[in-house]
């Protein structure tokens, strides 16, 4: 254990708050901070698939070979189209390749399916061209991957849905939804949380019972009517992203309720410890009590419950939209897509609809591992 | 051989103790829908959608209550379940006179399911106090109004019960045949104008699911037994029943009808598979899964027939004529601009595509199978989709195309939102798919997808521009007067043709509407089955031509059915029959 | 103390009237009334619709309605009357209660009692591969949406050639008295609701209950008391997780509501007989008295949790004030 970590243990030393303010240098604790986080290896790379993904989305026009809106008609439920090195003569090619599909329906069964045509072989190019798109200011129309446009080949890495549209592409343009609007909600609804609980426990009294009875007044709320009476009132011309920037907003104004109600918890409890005690009579500042001796201590159930809301508010989107809130056709959000393939017939007939499910499924995963690794960064005693 | 003669003596006496409830002179049913003379006993078990608010017919506006009410109830003419013509029913005959108003019914020696005799009273008690009564909210009193005037009934002696129309009425036995006869001993006490002591809403409190059930009494061939709350219902055959198969057995075959309510559609599906459940209806995306488990050898199969039922509705797309826009009401009310559009509707993909195969070109709205007003010279009128017929027809007026956008004569380009219910998944695909066959032709498209009830809200409300909607069928028009008959209340796309007390406005219909507000006006009093198709069939063909709604498809009739169960099959015409009395259990 | 709970008792009276107020507010603001759905049916004309509102009061303003309803329930004990069922409302709310607070309390005690020893477990053996291992786990149920994972369940369990799905009993089971087939066959159908509802909250105690004990792990106070050679098991249960469950008391006490709303769409999903699904049709027809009722209750309930959680906290700090 290096020296630095032992000043920074004596920083929580109840009533020893001087000593530490004074020998405390804040560059060693953000050092200290990775240092910690580094240990955490999932959480490692929980930032780091994190990171990627939050790559793939923004850089989405370009990655996806298509245009996420366009619906074919003759490749309606395609599964995902293999990429191949080796032709059915056993003949291997270092430039990869799909083949062309045919589509049948069973006369019996109605059930569709794809036969590989191997008498046409679509070749697939980096940085081919394509629709046309703007991404970070600039116009451009190269794909990263795909087949030449004119060939008449089709290459689907996830599959496409009941119109058509290409799966990946719809997969990374939801997750441009869901990565920002959706986490913009948390963190909103995290501040005015943290804020309203904060002062609840830390000042008590009268302030107290006012916010813990308008907390009570929003959480007996009905929310079903009230975003049907939005649903009628938002004009429809707006664009979705816009009106369920709204509605997040909205929501983040009503949920911070349950966190309010624990920080709030931990504020009375703390508030009432010897360090706090001390640092009061030693005249620090109410807000550097606040930030500098309390909100550190909780800091770990915060990440926690922060990490721990995302999928909530993937789910909570979704149904929204059910009542013409929210993200609406031909846009799309990973709740949306995960919506698509929510019955027993798609699980059994067209299995890639879940696809958009293990995005969900890795990016919460991502999310709460980090979360972890950052709880660990932040207590200090972790070792 | 006297042993032999004893044997049948016997054996006719034993039938007659077993079949004593029996009334003398029973209906025997189609033997189209026997596929074979089924044999007595066991559970049928179905699902139903969600909790019956009530077992009261005429006090809610309730799928699910209507479902199980009518296995218990019955009307006085019936429709024959196999062929859908007027059969009798609680009504053994009737004679019309010849002004066409005055009709007479004879009817059944029957009893009620608790042994009390179904008489006259019952008839002229459901029909005056019941359905006539506008406390009731379920009551039907408008398909009994004829020129704001109510139809009369009279008890002539216990069996014979005459109606007096105000005006001939040529649906009047398809109307009767949904109005179910309720028993007079257990319902008066709730009726203001016979028992004064009770409030004028109080019809409605009949009949709660609260009842004791040896109160909710019956003619139909089940009787409810038992109500778990808000997970089943069963149902016993009732003594009384009056309906025979074709060698004289009392029907229902089944000992039990169990409804299972469960809410979800993904767990019915499951329940079915595991056998629980023993007949669904399932949607066209469930087919190949249903149809692959059938070929693979499990105790199920799935039918699909062809469509008669009013459900699924077959929807359709309608422009606004009242939007508040001036321009783009004078473009819906364009005659050329919705035939234009009707170009870029391109069914086959929607069949092919949102009903996996599994629906057929609709009718305006008469479906073909129905024979009896169906008009098949609309398949000549009707458009086939054409994009590039649309194209012109919007340059011919004016609407031309400007930078990939089309733009409205005042230069504006032309933007449209088209509404349409979320929750039902053929009407939101639908409108996906038309988005883009609009934008393809530079028409802005708004998409508003919400649900369903909101979608009623916004269409009764004239707040929209283009709209999905959907309405059920019926085998006869003059049910469905109040949606296709301009000035009625659900003729919603031209709003405008009705005030405010329901009365329509004539002076605000176009040419070509006045004509179909003639022809149903018409119809109504028309007795001659050839003369009312032949009004009919003109309706029908104005709608084709100018296309004041633009149908899109109809979707089969599907049903899958365990093993188990006997007597639900296609028929010869693919049509599936199969009704709960009918049903034995293998 | 006493006098707190007392004043803090006297308190729910006003705070209820308030919520009534504002719940009524809300539920006027929805867009048409209970009689809207019968504008769907040809068979009604929209004059027959407007008697219907005459005769159930919707055409009258809404703070008469309001009033009357209010007066209803104090002079009478009357909560109203259902549009949908003709029915009392508190006779439908309570015969649907049996099943409602089973069914959520079997799911609060499941996650409670999986998730307190396992977050315990995984904070004392930080790192290890069975901490890994639930950590993972618990992920796994929080990521995954309850109706979806009911979905998934069903799905597996059937194709394994199951037959107990949806619902709470096989059909034959439904309404019969209890008998040891019953409840074998209760069994058979509770561990998929359970498991599906359940998953995704004990998940998340999980992670909270470890987080928190791992910051009381760390404090002075253990150090101390471990230094004091008292035993590892007095020290974390005696003294570390009477401190970490600070933040699940207040959890606590918000969980009381959902005894009888519960997880609505998982509900719908398994086909369990709860409230939840009806509450919900209630609040789509706009069958008013009816959705007023079940807010009140749940209100109340949330007030009660709010003041238990209250006293629990001072319980479990006595250096707590609130004064």
């Amino acid at each position: 254990m290096s020296k630095k970590e032992t000043v920074f243990q004596f920083h929580q030393d109840d009533g020893n708050i001087v000593v530490q303010e004074t020998t405390w240098q804040p560059l060693s604790q953000t050092q200290l901070m990775w240092r910690q986080f580094r240990k955490h290896r999932l959480g490692v790379i929980g930032a780091w698939v994190l990171g990627f993904i939050y790559l793939m989305v923004i850089l989405a026009p370009f990655l996806a070979p298509s245009d996420y809106m366009l619906q074919r008609r003759n490749y309606v439920n395609h599964p995902p189209t293999k990429i191949r090195f080796v032709d059915e003569e056993g003949v291997f090619s270092w430039r990869p390749f799909v083949y062309g599909t045919k589509r049948t329906r069973d006369p019996i069964t109605l059930a569709v399916s794809w036969d590989i045509d191997t008498t046409k072989k679509y070749p697939l190019y980096f940085l081919v061209r394509g629709n046309p798109y703007k991404l970070l200011g600039m116009n451009s129309d190269l794909h990263l991957l795909g087949v030449d446009q004119d060939s008449g080949g089709q290459f689907f890495l996830f599959g496409t849905d009941r119109f058509g549209r290409d799966l990946f592409a719809r997969t990374l343009y939801g997750g441009r939804v869901t990565l920002s609007v959706g986490v913009f909600g948390i963190v909103v609804s995290f501040f005015i949380g943290i804020f309203m609980g904060g002062i609840s426990g830390y000042y008590g009294g009268v302030v107290d019972n006012l916010i813990q009875r308008l907390i009570e007044l929003l959480r007996s709320f009905p929310r079903i009517p009230l975003w049907l009476a939005l649903s009628m009132i938002l004009p429809p011309t707006w664009s979705s992203v816009k009106v369920y920037f709204g509605v997040v907003t909205i929501l983040a104004f009503l949920d911070w309720t349950g966190l309010a109600r624990v920080v709030r918890g931990q504020f009375l409890h703390l508030r009432s410890k010897e360090f706090v005690e001390g640092a009061l009579a030693l005249g620090v500042s109410d807000s550097g009590i606040i930030f500098r001796h309390i909100l550190p201590n909780i800091m770990s159930y915060l990440i926690v419950t922060a990490t721990l809301s995302f999928p909530g508010m993937i789910i909570g989107e979704s149904s929204i939209s059910f009542l013409g809130l929210g993200i609406k056709e031909p846009m799309t959000s990973w709740g949306l897509l995960l919506k698509d393939a929510q019955s027993m017939d798609v699980l059994l007939m067209q299995p890639w609809l879940m696809i958009p499910g293990i995005f969900i499924i890795v990016s919460v995963l991502a999310f709460n591992f980090m979360g972890d690794a950052l709880r660990d960064a932040f207590d200090p005693y972790s070792n | 051989m006297k042993k032999c003669v004893l044997a049948v003596l016997l054996v006719a006496l034993l039938a007659m103790t077993v079949s004593a409830a029996l009334p003398p002179n029973p209906l025997v049913m189609d033997p189209a829908l026997f596929q074979e003379i089924g044999t007595k006993g066991g559970e049928l078990v179905l699902g139903l959608g969600s909790s019956p608010r009530s077992f009261n017919f005429y006090g809610v506006v309730d799928g699910p209550s209507y479902t199980v009410i009518y296995n218990f109830l019955d009307p006085l003419v019936m429709e024959n379940p196999a062929t859908g013509e007027i059969i009798p029913g609680l009504a053994e005959s009737w004679t019309i006179d010849e002004t066409g108003t005055v009709v007479t019914f004879t009817l059944r020696d029957v009893k009620w399911s608790d042994g009390t005799p179904f008489t006259a009273d019952d008839v002229v008690f459901t029909l005056e106090h019941v359905v006539m009564n506008p406390n009731a909210e379920g009551n039907s009193q408008d398909r009994f109004t004829l020129g704001g005037k109510p139809v009369e009934w009279k008890k002539i002696d216990d069996r014979t019960v005459q109606a007096i129309l105000p005006v001939p009425y040529g649906a009047f036995t398809r109307v009767l045949s949904h109005a179910l006869i309720l028993p007079k001993h257990k319902f008066e006490s709730y009726i203001h104008a016979l028992n004064p002591a009770v409030e004028k809403g109080s019809i409605n409190k009949a009949w709660t699911l609260d009842t004791p059930l040896k109160d909710v009494v019956g003619t139909g061939p089940f009787v409810v037994t038992e109500y778990i709350v808000d997970q089943k219902i069963v149902l016993e055959p009732n003594p009384y029943s009056w309906k025979v198969d074709p060698e004289g057995n009392q029907l229902p075959y089944v000992d039990r009808l169990v409804y299972l309510i469960v809410q979800d559609a993904e767990v019915m599906m499951a329940k079915f598979r595991a056998g629980e459940i023993h007949r669904i209806t399932p949607t066209g995306q469930n087919y190949p899964g249903l149809k692959q488990d059938e070929l693979a050898g499990r105790p199920y199969k799935i039918l699909a027939g062809s469509p008669v039922d009013p459900t699924p509705s077959p929807p359709h797309l309608s422009f606004n004529w009242d939007v508040a826009d001036p321009e783009l009401q004078e473009l819906f009310r364009n005659d050329t601009f919705r035939q234009a559009m009707e170009y870029t509707v391109d069914r086959h993909r929607i069949i092919e595509d949102v009903y996996n195969t599994l629906a057929i070109i609709p009718g305006v709205p008469v479906l073909p199978a129905n024979t009896a007003f169906y008009n098949p010279e609309i398949e000549n009128i009707m458009r086939p989709y054409d994009p590039e017929q649309a194209k012109q027809m919007l340059d011919s007026i004016g609407i031309v195309e400007k930078n990939g956008v089309r733009v409205l004569p005042s230069g504006r380009p032309l933007e449209i939102t088209l509404t349409a219910a979320a929750n039902m998944q053929a009407n939101n695909d639908i409108a996906v798919i038309l988005k883009s066959e609009w934008e393809e032709l530079g028409i802005q498209t708004h998409l508003q997808l919400i649900s369903s009830t909101l979608v009623g809200e916004k269409r009764q409300a004239g707040e929209f521009e283009a709209m999905i909607e959907a309405f059920g069928n019926q085998p006869d028009p003059q049910l469905r007067k109040a949606i296709w008959q301009p000035g009625r209340p659900l003729y919603y796309w031209h709003g405008s043709t009705m005030d405010k007390e329901q009365n329509p406005i004539i002076g605000n219909m176009v040419g070509w509407e006045l004509r179909v507000f003639e022809l149903f006006e018409l119809a109504e009093v028309e007795m001659d089955p050839v003369q009312r198709k032949a009004l009919y069939d003109e309706w029908q063909a104005i709608f084709a031509e100018k296309v004041p709604v633009i149908f899109i498809a109809k979707g089969m009739a599907l049903t899958a059915v365990s093993d188990k169960v006997g007597n639900v099959f296609l028929k010869d015409n693919g049509q599936i029959v199969g009704t709960n009395y009918t049903i034995f259990m293998k | 103390m006493f006098r707190y709970i007392v004043r803090r008792s006297l308190m729910m009276i006003p705070m209820m009237v308030l919520i009534s107020i504002l719940c009524f507010v809300v539920i006027k603001l929805q867009p048409g009334d209970f009689t809207t759905q019968f504008l769907h049916d040809p068979r009604i004309s929209p004059e027959m619709v407007a008697q219907i509102r005459t005769r159930l009061g919707l055409d009258q303003p809404a703070h008469i309605q309001y009033l009357t309803w209010v007066k209803g329930i104090v002079t009478k004990g009357d909560f109203g009357y259902s549009f949908a069922y003709k029915r009392p409302v508190h006779e439908l709310i309570w015969e649907r209660m049996a099943w409602t607070v089973g069914v959520a309390a079997i799911t609060i005690v499941f996650t409670w009692v999986v998730a307190i020893p396992i977050g315990i477990y995984s904070a004392t053996h930080k790192y290890s591969f069975l901490d890994y291992f639930l950590t993972f786990i618990g992920f796994i149920g929080v990521s995954i949406p309850s109706f979806f994972l009911a979905l998934v369940l069903m799905y597996v369990y059937l194709s394994l050639g199951g037959t107990a799905v949806g619902g709470l009993f096989s059909q034959q089971y439904i309404g019969a008295p209890w008998s040891l087939g019953k409840f074998v066959d209760l069994l058979r159908h509770l561990w998929i609701p359970i498991i599906a509802i359940g998953l995704g909250g004990t998940a998340s105690l999980i992670r909270l209950m470890r987080a928190n004990l791992l910051d009381v792990l760390g404090t002075q106070y253990v150090t101390t008391a471990r230094a004091k050679g008292l035993a590892e098991r007095t020290v974390i249960y005696k003294h570390a997780v009477r401190n970490a469950i600070n933040p699940l008391i207040s959890i606590f006490g918000m969980q009381l509501p959902s005894l009888i709303s519960g997880t609505i769409i998982a509900s719908i999903v398994l086909n369990l007989p709860t409230m939840g699904p009806f509450f919900y049709d209630a609040l789509l027809n706009s069958d008013q008295y009816l959705v007023m009722t079940f807010l009140m209750l749940s209100a109340f309930l949330m007030l009660v949790g709010n003041l238990l959680a209250d006293i629990m906290l001072a319980w479990s700090d006595p250096r707590i004030r609130y004064e």
